[in-house]
């Protein structure tokens, strides 16, 4: 049973950890696109389990070079720490989160609270996605909720952003979210995917995260596409293949990734496939440089690699 | 008509208490295969085999409907009375009409569902079944030139496709054609592409709360 006293003592310790939080509230990560500066973003997947240690080692390793990390939800349908909380530890250790929000687990009012939730602790990027398909994961007995769609939660987070939940409700405090979606250039067919992404600008999206993008000459098509839309920023994802077999892998489970034979090729033709690898990521990301405004670097497990690709990304041709 | 599946046989007679009385239902269950005359003339001969003593059987023509059960139940009264169990092949809402109209005459009676009810099903052909409708109450067909989201896209997307969409094909079955590219392509030879550019509002779920019903005011 808790004492007057540690009743007292939480109330403190809660009251210095908020002041804390709420003394970081700048937004460097929107700062810079809109100033329109390059941007790094990265990934980190909370733990199923409750251990924040990993997050530290690749904040710590990756915090200079990386402007924001995007903190997975429930990645690929499989059960893990919330984002919100791992985007509420990253911030109080200093980095810039990006809070993912995916449709496939909360239902619109859970959507919404957990939204002023992570703005009243300090979170400020907010990257919607409908979310993978409930039965990729390690839950596959569990309904799938898909309640609202992404497009139908940006709109939501620009509502709150002004004051007002979904329902016209006023707040008692209005968030203030720098808002995020997806969008796969290398769709498909292409026109349903530029169909959604117009929605998307449409409902109030400031920053695009591509899928991984392989063929710069199938960015190509979406590029002429999207350059009308002069304030949207557009981030293009980068993977990192460390062999043949998680390229073939990916294109036969990972949902909307498409890799060039002549990439597995590559890969399987060479002594060092994870030197191959990065040289690959670079060559994809300079064919992009001058069309986007940042490059989203996903490195699963391999994350002690983005500094190897940044270097060569950087380097003159 | 409703789709249903037959449940495992070992659950079935677990359930049942004693003697039994089928009943079967002659529309949907017939083309469901799972409660026409011949699977119910199945299921007796199956549980006598597992020395269940069955003391009769009828197929209803349709069990939704709560007056041709009381019928049902008039007629075969002898069956029914002299039975601990009455086994339904029908649908959920097949098993309540019985359990409705059961209880009128014996609360104590048991009553067992022999099948899940799936979905409501399209009759490609005798041998194809395929749900096509949801029953969610709001539809939006007029929206998605004549093509449902909500059912035919497993996320049931109502604003366009998902990212995982690949090669035209859906992110949960490669063998399942995306619901919105489909959408995307008929929108487009109809001239209703408008239609599906605007954007979607959610679903409002309320429409068919506590518990769907109608109640008509003067006859038919």
């Amino acid at each position: 049973m808790q004492t007057g006293n540690s009743l007292e003592l939480n109330k403190n310790y809660i009251i210095v950890t908020i002041s804390l939080i709420i003394n970081m509230d700048k937004n460097l990560f929107k700062d810079k696109l809109e100033n329109n500066e390059f941007v790094y973003t990265s990934e980190v997947s909370p733990e199923r389990g409750t251990d924040l240690s990993k997050i530290k080692i690749i904040l710590k390793s990756l915090k200079d070079k990386i402007t924001a990390f995007n903190v997975t939800d429930n990645q690929g349908a499989n059960m893990k720490m919330s984002s919100l909380a791992a985007s509420i530890y990253i911030k109080s250790i200093g980095g810039e989160p990006i809070f993912q929000q995916t449709c496939r687990d909360r239902n619109r009012m859970a959507l919404e609270s957990d939204l002023l939730g992570a703005s009243a602790l300090g979170i400020n990027n907010v990257l919607t996605l409908t979310g993978d398909y409930i039965t990729f994961g390690d839950h596959k007995h569990a309904k799938p909720v898909y309640d609202i769609d992404s497009v139908n939660l940006i709109e939501i987070i620009k509502g709150l952003n002004s004051g007002y939940d979904m329902n016209g409700n006023h707040l008692n405090g209005k968030t203030d979210f720098y808002i995020g979606a997806a969008v796969n250039p290398e769709s498909n067919p292409l026109e349903p995917q530029l169909m959604k992404f117009e929605k998307k600008i449409k409902a109030g999206c400031n920053f695009f995260q591509t899928q991984a993008v392989f063929s710069v000459e199938n960015f190509e098509k979406f590029y002429n596409y999207y350059k009308n839309y002069n304030n949207i920023k557009i981030i293009a994802g980068i993977f990192i293949l460390k062999s043949a077999k998680v390229a073939r892998f990916m294109n036969k489970n990972i949902p909307g990734i498409y890799i060039p034979q002549s990439i597995v090729d590559e890969l399987e033709n060479s002594k060092d496939p994870l030197k191959t690898g990065i040289e690959i990521s670079a060559r994809v990301a300079k064919g992009l440089k001058n069309k986007v405004n940042g490059l989203h670097i996903m490195a699963f497990g391999i994350e002690d690699s983005i500094p190897n690709f940044l270097k060569n990304f950087e380097e003159e041709e | 008509m409703i789709v249903t599946k037959q449940k495992i046989l070992d659950d079935i007679i677990k359930k049942i208490k004693g003697s039994v009385f089928i009943f079967g239902c002659g529309i949907c269950s017939d083309t469901s295969r799972t409660g026409g005359p011949k699977e119910v003339e199945a299921m007796r001969k199956t549980l006598e085999s597992n020395n269940i003593k069955v003391n009769g059987a009828y197929v209803i023509d349709a069990m939704c409907h709560l007056q041709k059960v009381k019928k049902a139940i008039r007629d075969n009264k002898e069956g029914i009375e002299s039975s601990e169990s009455v086994l339904v092949l029908s649908c959920g809402s097949g098993v309540q009409s019985a359990v409705n109209s059961i209880n009128l005459i014996d609360k104590h009676k048991k009553i067992v569902s022999g099948v899940d009810t799936m979905f409501i099903g399209n009759i490609e052909s005798l041998s194809s079944l395929k749900e096509m409708c949801s029953l969610c109450g709001q539809c939006v067909l007029n929206e998605t030139s004549g093509i449902c989201p909500v059912t035919l896209c497993p996320k049931g997307l109502l604003n366009g496709p998902c990212g995982g969409m690949k090669n035209y094909k859906c992110e949960v079955d490669e063998n399942l054609d995306c619901v919105w590219v489909k959408i995307y392509e008929r929108s487009s030879i109809q001239n209703s592409l408008e239609d599906i550019k605007k954007i979607a509002s959610p679903k409002d779920y309320s429409v068919k709360q506590p518990v769907g019903s109608i109640k008509f005011k003067g006859s038919h």
